[in-house]
Formats: C-alpha cells, sequence, structure tokens
C-alpha cells in the first residue's frame, strides 16, 4: 500500500508568498535556508505547513505538490477568526490560481449560463461546414 | 416573468422582464441593435466599417454620438494594455480567416505583408468626439465591447420604459437589474455540461470571454493588437462590473495584462482560467469557484 508522503516545511511558507503572483510557482532560491547551497532540492511529495504571523498571532496554512522542484499545486486554507483578518487571507487565497472541478450543469442550480456558449451563431455555422467538409 | 426570444448580432437574446414589455417599448429595442449592426459589423458590405476599410487613403466617418463612450472605452483599454487592446485587430482577425465570408483560411503571405505596416488605433485613428478620421485603410472591430454596449442599451430602453425588474442575456453578456439576485454559471471552456463556479448577481454586469470555442485551426479570436498573434496565457475570462460594455471589454483586456494593472482604473470583479486550466479570482468576487480539494502527489514506493 503506498503511503502518502507528507512533510511539513517551515520555509516553505515564506517561499511561498514571495512566489505569489508569479505564473510558475518554482521553489527554488527563495526557499533556501542561510547557508545552504543553491543546489539544495527538495524531493517530490506534499508539503503541509501553518504559518504564523502578526501580534495577535494569525494563523495560515497553504499546502503545496512538488514535483522535480517546482510547485505542481497549491493550496491555501485561511482559518483567521477576526473578519478583518479573515478578509485579507481569503483575499490572499483567492490569488493563488488553484485547480477547479467543473461540476455538472444537472447537480447546480443556475439562471443564466455565461462563456463558451456565447459564440455567435455565424462562427458555430461555419466551423460546423468545415467538420463537415473534413469528414468526407 | 416575462420573456422575449430573438437572434441579433449572431447571438441568441433573452430579455426577462418582471412584467409584460409594452409593444412602444419592445420594437424600438431590436430596431436600435440592428441599426448598431448596420454601422459596425464587420460581415456586411453596406456598413460604415465596410467602408472605412474600402477607403485606400482614409477618409472621415461618422459614428452615432450615443456610441462615444464606446470609443472612450477602447481609448482607456488601448492604453491600460500598451496597444494590445485594440479595435483595429479587425484586418488581423480577417487575414487569419475570421472575415465577412467565415472563410477561416489564414493568408500567410498577406499576414506577412500586413505586419509592416501594422494599424494602430493611437495613430491610425484620429478622432474627434464621434467623428473618425483615418488616412488609409483600416478594418474596425469592436468585437471586444460592442455587445456590452449593445446591452446596457438595451437595458437602459428598458429603463427609460418604466421597467426595473429585468434580466438582459445577449449569449452569455448580462445585465441584471431587481431585488432577487441572478444565479450565473461560469461554463466550463473545456466542459460545455459543466460550469466551474457560480457568480451571484444583482443589480451589475457580467460578461465572459473564453478563446476555446471561437477557434479555427489554431487560431482564437482574441488577439493582441501589437502582433495580430492570438493570446496565451488564459483560456477564459469572467468580469463583473456596473455596466455591460465595461465588463466585455475587461473580460477581454484580462487577456493581456494582470487584472492588478486594471485595479486602479476600472471598478470590477473578475475570474480568470489560466491555460493550464487554474482559476483565480479577485477577492471581492461575489460567488463560488468550484475548486478541487485534490493535491496530486507521488507515492513512495516499497
Amino acid at each position: 500500500m503506498p503511503r502518502n508522503r507528507m512533510r511539513t516545511l517551515r520555509n516553505l511558507v515564506p517561499a511561498f508568498f514571495i512566489s505569489v503572483g508569479l505564473h510558475t510557482l518554482a521553489v527554488g532560491a527563495p526557499a533556501q535556508r542561510p547557508g545552504e547551497t543553491r543546489s539544495t532540492s527538495y524531493a517530490d511529495g506534499v508539503y503541509t505547513a501553518t504559518g504564523q504571523y502578526g501580534g495577535q498571532p494569525s494563523f495560515i496554512t497553504v499546502t503545496v505538490a512538488l514535483k522535480d522542484g517546482v510547485v505542481t499545486s497549491v493550496q491555501v486554507r485561511p482559518h483567521a477568526t477576526v473578519p478583518r483578518s479573515l478578509e485579507l487571507q481569503r483575499a490572499f487565497a483567492a490569488a493563488v490560481p488553484k485547480v477547479v472541478v467543473g461540476k455538472p450543469l444537472s447537480e447546480v442550480r443556475v439562471d443564466k449560463l455565461a462563456g463558451s456558449s456565447g459564440t455567435p451563431k455565424g462562427f458555430n455555422d461555419a466551423i460546423d461546414k468545415i467538420r463537415q467538409e473534413a469528414a468526407r | 416573468m416575462s420573456k422575449l426570444n430573438f437572434d441579433a448580432i449572431g447571438s441568441r437574446w433573452e430579455i426577462e422582464t418582471g412584467k409584460p414589455l409594452p409593444d412602444e417599448v419592445r420594437a424600438p429595442l431590436i430596431a436600435s441593435i440592428e441599426a448598431f449592426d448596420g454601422i459596425f459589423s464587420r460581415f456586411r458590405t453596406d456598413s460604415l466599417v465596410a467602408e472605412m476599410s474600402r477607403c485606400e487613403d482614409g477618409g472621415r466617418f461618422e459614428v452615432p454620438a450615443e456610441s462615444v463612450p464606446l470609443f472612450d472605452l477602447y481609448d482607456r483599454l488601448h492604453a491600460a494594455t500598451r496597444g494590445a487592446v485594440d479595435p483595429l485587430v479587425g484586418r488581423d482577425l480577417e487575414l487569419l480567416g475570421y472575415d465577412a465570408e467565415y472563410t477561416l483560411l489564414h493568408d500567410p503571405v498577406a499576414i506577412a505583408r500586413y505586419s509592416q505596416q501594422r494599424r494602430n488605433w493611437k495613430t491610425d485613428v484620429q478622432r474627434d468626439a464621434n467623428v473618425l478620421a483615418t488616412r488609409r485603410s483600416v478594418v474596425l472591430d469592436v468585437g471586444a465591447a460592442g455587445k456590452g454596449y449593445l446591452v446596457d442599451l438595451v437595458a437602459a430602453k428598458l429603463r427609460d420604459g418604466g421597467i426595473d425588474d429585468f434580466v438582459v442575456d445577449a449569449g452569455g453578456d448580462l445585465v441584471h437589474a431587481g431585488p432577487t439576485p441572478l444565479r450565473v454559471g461560469l461554463e466550463h471552456p473545456a466542459d460545455p455540461g459543466a460550469v466551474v463556479g457560480i457568480a451571484d448577481l444583482k443589480g451589475r454586469a457580467l460578461c465572459a470571454s473564453a478563446v476555446n470555442r471561437r477557434a479555427w485551426r489554431g487560431f482564437h479570436h482574441v488577439l493582441d493588437g501589437r502582433t495580430g498573434v492570438p493570446t496565451k496565457d488564459l483560456v477564459a475570462t469572467w468580469v463583473i462590473a456596473n455596466d455591460a460594455m465595461s465588463a466585455d471589454g475587461l473580460a477581454t483586456a484580462l487577456f493581456f495584462v494582470h487584472p492588478d494593472a486594471l485595479r486602479h482604473l476600472f471598478q470590477f470583479e473578475w475570474v480568470r482560467m489560466l491555460a493550464d486550466g487554474r482559476v483565480d479570482h479577485s477577492p471581492g468576487f461575489k460567488g463560488e469557484i468550484f475548486y478541487s480539494e485534490r493535491i496530486t502527489s507521488c507515492h513512495e514506493t516499497g
């Protein structure tokens, strides 16, 4: 039975804060401890850390998956109790692009849809025509 | 609720109103959409846009005075995206095959030639309020914000007609008014039967842009005005703003710049899907995104 690798790495949290806003969240130099060489690399796996900040103090949990030294997935869990603090943590969590799951329309109640189905009819007709020609 | 459905400017329109639309409101609505199409359509030979394209040595072209806000928005978006949002991408779209005949065949030689004389909204069109002056042929394409503009126009006419509880839906570009919030499903670009989230819309507009469906032979319709090349970083955007025209234009602008670059210039909320399928959203987004709780990880062997 394979065992899911879970580790705690304290330094990953500040590294992650620095990386926000970048499209590729590579954990390279920022994650190093002082005195370590630049060649340091981390093993593939899932790392979870709960960061502490502020005077109150406040906590935020970050879970990242690493593959070949690159963060392949990130989860940020805000758990502040102070409204302002929670707001800030949510803002931070929202700024991190995350994997989504598409929910079938049968499972959700919506009044309207917005997105791809708004493609103009003329364009769809032209595409259909190309498909038909290609199928001949 | 009373519903009015019709097709215009290539989109399916649905107008829902709390009370039935009187005839004196209904007829001018559709007429004003058709009038806009008659001026700004790239797909008909009798439009002003077609005329501008035919004038090889340029000319002076008057657009309706009420469309000035549309061009003001293009000015702002052009500046904010450093030229990426440019209504003169019409020519690039044609050369890639998205032309009046829908050939969907690109012309590499013409593309190479045009790249040497690329038109730019700032330098090729001198606008004085509602008069556009050109010095050579340009192909105007108001696709980035034109539909939103029309949605606002319809909404304004409904309000003028004493209707204050409505939803105007032009193929997913929406404006809502009234006390009951609207739940808008954010369609999954890669899965037509699924949504990646739900936005709660109340008294505002929501517009979406996606590059996966209006795509042909490796190209799609969101082009960088500086290069004429389809964008690569994002696959879908959704924007909520006070008016549909801004929401529509911003949904396109987000393909070129980070939302932070627009934050101080416009009041809006956003959701975007990156090319790798991940999604992020503005802190103030009202709604829900269906984030995966799954963390991908390798298993240890042995």
